[in-house]
C-alpha cells in the first residue's frame, strides 16, 4: 500500500469496494456520457460522489488499456491509467480488474454501442 | 422480640421497687462507678442486644426477610402476653411479621394509591440555565396550583384524549372534523373534548388546545378528501396532513386506529353520532399508507426507515428502532405506537418523533391526480413544494414508478420512435393515437409504451432502472449547492428517440425537478468532444438536444449552456428558466 495520498478508495467507500463480489455471468452496461462498458457488480451502493469518479476513471482506464477504447484527441489516456495504476498498488480486490479481456458477445455490444447513431436519446 | 425476651422484660421489671430510685441502691451505685470494660461486657452479656437490624431491615429484599424471619422464629414480631389465674401465658396482641412483609412488598397501584396521595395539580416550570459570565445560573422547579383553575396544555389535552379507548378517540377525531366543516360550532366541539376529557369546559388553555387539535385533525382529513376528489388543492394540504399527523400521533393518539375501530364495529353499534363521512377519509388515507409500505421490498423499507429515523432522531434512533418500524406489517400501527412512545417522553423528543412521523407520512401518503393544460391527466406530486429540501437530503424514491402515458409509435424496421415530425407524415398524434391497433398495424405502426421503472436511491444518488432491460439506466445526484447533476444516462434495450423521455420520467419519479441549473459531469463523448472543440454550440450537440428535449417533458427550458473544461472531459452547465 502507498501513503495515504496514493489510495483511489479510503474509509467507507473502500469498505464498499472490497465488499464487492465478482459475478462472473453479468452482462455489460455501457456508458454513453464517457464510452466504456461496466458491470453492475463493480458498483457498490452507497458510495461516495468522489468514489463514484474513482470509479469511473477505473472503468476509463479499462477500456483504454484493455478494451481497445480510443479517447477523443483533447484527452490523455494517462489521465485515467494513473488511477488504474495506483488502485493496482493498493492492492484492491475491486470485482473490475477481472474483466479485462472482453467475451466475443460484450466485444460486439460494446462495438454496436461505439458505433450508434445517437447514443443518448 | 420473642416470648423469652418479653417475659426476662416482665421479671426485670417486677425485681425492682416502683418508689425507689434505681441508682440509690448499692447495684446502682457499682454500675455507676463501672469501668470503661465493665461496661462493654454488660453489653456483650445483653440478649437483646441490637444487631443494626433496624437499619438493615430497610435494605433487605423480601426473600432475605423471610430468611431473617424463619432463622430467628420471629413470624410474630411484638406480642402483649397475659398470664391466666392458672399461670398458663396467653398472647393478647400480636403483629404477624410475615404478614407485614407481604404487605409492604405489594406493589401500589399506582395510579390510584398516587391520587389517593396528593391529587393537587403541580405546575412544572421546566428547566433553564443561564450564563452570567463564567458562572452558570440554573433555574428550575415546580409548584402546587393550588388556589389556581386547572389548565390545560395542547400537549395535555392530546394525552388525555390518547389516553381514552379508541372509540372515544374516534368521537372528538369525528366531532373535530364536524366542527371544522361547519357541521358544529367551534364552541360545541370544545365543550364536547371538555366533557369527554373530563376537563370541564372553564379549564385554562382548552379553548387554545382544542383549536389546535381540530385544526390537525381537519389537517388530515382534508388531504384525504382533496386527493379522492382529485382536488389540486392537495398539493398544499399534503404538507399540512403530515405536519397534522406527526403532531396528533405524539399526542399519542390513534388516528387511523380510532377511525378504523369506529368504522369496522363502534360505528353500527352505537349511538354517538354520526361521524362515519369524516373517520372514512381518516382512515382511507391510513389504508393507502399501508398499501404503500406493503409495496415495497424489505430492503426498501429498512433503508428508508433508517435514513428517516437517523436524520430525524438522530442518537435516539436506536432506541426508538428504525428495525422495528421497517419490520412492521402496518406502518401506521407502528408510528401510532412509536407516536404513544414518544409522547411520554420530554418535549425535545416528541419534537423528533414528531417529524420522523410527518416525513415518513409524507413519503407514503398517495398523490392526487391532475389534469395538464394539454389534457393528460397526471399525478401531482403531494411534496412539489419540497423538492429542493428533499434532493439536497438525497432522500430518493425507491420502488416502482408507473410512467406517465405517452402516446409513441414504433416504425418496422429500426427500432426507433416515430418523431413528431415523421408522425406528421402520418397525418399526426391525434390521429395516431385515435387509431386502434388493427389499424395501425395496417399501415406498419404499433404503439410502444414505456415499461414501468424500478427506483433506487442511496446516500449518493438516485437511480432508475427498467426492469428486464439492465442496461438501461439513469443516475444522479445533487450537489451540496443543491444542482442537480446528471452522470449515467443510458437508454439500453429502449427504441431510439425514447433516451429523453427516460430522463423525464427518471426525474419526476425522483420528484427531481430541477431548478436553476442542471450539470452534465464528465462528458467524454467521442463526437461531443470533438463538435464542441470545433465551436459547436453545447444545444445543438447531440447529448445537448436530449437533455433538452427531456427538459421540456418537464416543463423546463434552458436558457444558457455553458461549458467546462477538465483534464476528464468537459462539464456541460445547462442553465434552467
Amino acid at each position: 500500500m502507498g501513503t495515504d495520498t496514493d489510495l483511489v478508495f479510503k474509509g467507507k467507500d473502500l469498505d464498499l469496494i472490497q465488499s464487492l463480489v465478482y459475478e462472473p455471468s453479468l452482462e455489460p452496461m455501457y456508458c454513453s456520457f464517457r464510452m466504456y462498458l461496466h458491470w453492475p457488480d463493480e458498483l457498490p451502493s452507497g458510495i461516495s460522489t468522489e468514489g463514484y469518479e474513482s470509479l469511473c476513471d477505473l472503468w476509463t482506464a479499462r477500456a483504454c488499456r484493455y478494451h481497445g477504447l480510443t479517447l477523443p484527441e483533447s484527452l490523455n489516456p494517462a489521465t485515467f491509467t494513473r488511477v488504474w495504476d495506483r488502485a493496482i498498488a493498493q492492492g484492491l480486490l475491486w470485482p473490475g480488474f477481472q474483466r479485462l479481456e472482453l467475451g466475443e458477445a460484450d466485444k460486439k455490444y460494446f462495438l454496436e454501442m461505439l458505433k450508434q447513431e445517437n447514443p443518448f436519446d | 422480640m420473642s416470648d423469652q425476651s418479653a417475659k426476662d422484660k416482665g421479671d426485670r421489671q417486677s425485681g425492682v421497687p416502683a418508689d425507689k430510685p434505681v441508682l440509690n441502691t448499692q447495684e446502682g451505685q457499682h454500675v455507676r462507678n463501672a469501668t470503661g470494660d465493665q461496661v462493654e461486657a454488660i453489653k456483650a452479656a445483653n440478649p437483646n442486644a441490637s444487631d443494626g437490624s433496624v437499619k438493615n431491615w430497610a435494605l433487605m429484599t423480601k426473600a432475605e426477610k423471610f430468611a431473617h424471619v424463619e432463622k430467628t422464629g420471629q413470624d410474630r414480631s411484638i406480642e402483649l402476653v397475659d398470664t391466666e389465674p392458672s399461670g398458663r401465658e396467653i398472647v393478647v396482641a400480636a403483629r404477624q411479621m410475615v404478614v407485614e412483609i407481604e404487605a409492604k412488598d405489594q406493589p401500589a397501584t399506582a395510579l390510584q394509591e398516587l391520587a389517593e396521595i396528593d391529587s393537587r395539580p403541580i405546575k412544572d416550570y421546566g428547566f433553564d440555565v443561564k450564563q452570567y459570565g463564567q458562572d452558570k445560573v440554573v433555574r428550575t422547579g415546580v409548584e402546587y396550583q393550588v388556589g389556581q383553575r386547572p389548565e390545560v396544555t395542547e400537549q395535555n389535552l392530546f394525552e388525555r384524549i390518547g389516553a381514552l379507548p379508541l372509540e372515544q378517540q374516534a368521537q372528538v377525531i369525528g366531532a373535530g372534523i364536524k366542527a371544522y366543516n361547519g357541521e358544529l360550532t367551534h364552541q360545541q366541539f370544545r365543550i364536547g373534548v371538555g366533557a369527554i376529557t373530563g376537563l370541564g369546559d372553564g379549564v385554562v388553555g382548552l379553548a387554545q388546545s382544542a383549536e389546535s387539535l381540530g385544526s390537525s385533525i381537519i389537517g388530515v382529513a382534508q388531504f384525504s378528501r382533496d386527493v379522492m376528489t382529485n382536488d389540486p388543492a392537495a398539493i398544499d394540504t399534503a404538507g399540512k396532513a403530515g405536519e397534522s399527523l406527526g403532531k396528533l400521533m405524539v399526542g399519542g393518539i390513534h388516528v387511523f386506529g380510532a377511525a378504523d375501530a369506529y368504522l369496522g364495529s363502534l360505528g353500527a353499534a352505537t349511538t354517538v353520532g354520526d361521524y362515519g363521512k369524516g373517520l372514512r377519509d381518516v382512515a382511507w388515507l391510513g389504508q393507502q399508507m399501508n398499501q404503500r409500505w406493503e409495496a415495497m421490498s424489505p430492503e426498501e423499507k429498512s433503508r428508508l426507515a433508517t435514513k428517516l429515523t437517523v436524520e430525524n432522531l438522530g442518537g435516539l434512533a436506536v432506541g426508538f428502532g428504525a428495525d422495528r418500524l421497517a419490520k412492521s406489517v402496518k406502518i401506521t400501527e407502528a408510528l401510532e405506537t412509536l407516536g404513544t412512545e414518544a409522547s411520554a417522553m420530554g418535549s425535545g423528543v416528541r419534537e423528533k418523533a414528531s417529524k420522523l412521523i410527518s416525513r415518513m407520512a409524507d413519503e407514503l401518503m398517495p398523490q392526487s391526480m391532475g389534469v395538464t393544460p394539454d389534457g393528460r391527466l397526471i399525478p401531482i406530486k403531494t411534496d412539489a413544494g419540497k423538492i429542493d429540501d428533499f434532493a439536497a437530503k438525497m432522500v430518493g424514491r425507491s420502488g416502482e414508478y408507473v410512467p406517465e402515458h405517452k402516446p409513441m409509435f414504433l416504425a418496422p424496421g429500426p427500432n426507433k420512435v416515430l418523431s413528431k415530425r415523421e408522425m406528421e407524415a402520418f397525418g399526426g398524434l391525434k390521429k395516431l393515437e385515435a387509431m386502434s391497433d388493427g389499424e395501425l398495424a395496417s399501415i406498419g405502426l404499433r404503439r410502444y409504451e414505456m415499461s414501468k421503472l424500478r427506483l433506487e436511491s442511496d446516500e449518493f444518488s438516485l437511480q432508475a432502472k427498467v426492469p428486464g432491460d439492465h442496461r438501461a439506466w439513469f443516475r444522479a445526484s445533487v450537489s451540496k449547492d443543491g444542482t442537480l447533476v446528471l452522470t449515467d444516462l443510458s437508454k439500453g434495450a429502449m427504441p431510439d428517440g425514447t433516451g429523453a423521455y427516460f430522463l423525464a420520467e427518471a426525474l419526476k419519479a425522483h420528484n427531481l425537478k430541477p431548478t436553476g441549473k442542471i450539470f452534465l459531469k464528465n462528458i467524454r463523448e467521442k463526437e461531443t468532444l470533438p463538435a464542441l472543440a470545433a465551436g459547436v454550440s453545447p444545444e445543438h450537440t447531440k447529448i445537448g438536444r436530449c437533455v433538452t428535449k427531456g427538459l421540456k417533458e418537464l416543463g423546463l427550458t434552458p436558457t444558457a449552456f455553458k461549458l467546462v473544461e477538465t483534464d476528464r472531459g468537459i462539464d456541460i452547465i445547462i442553465e434552467l428558466r
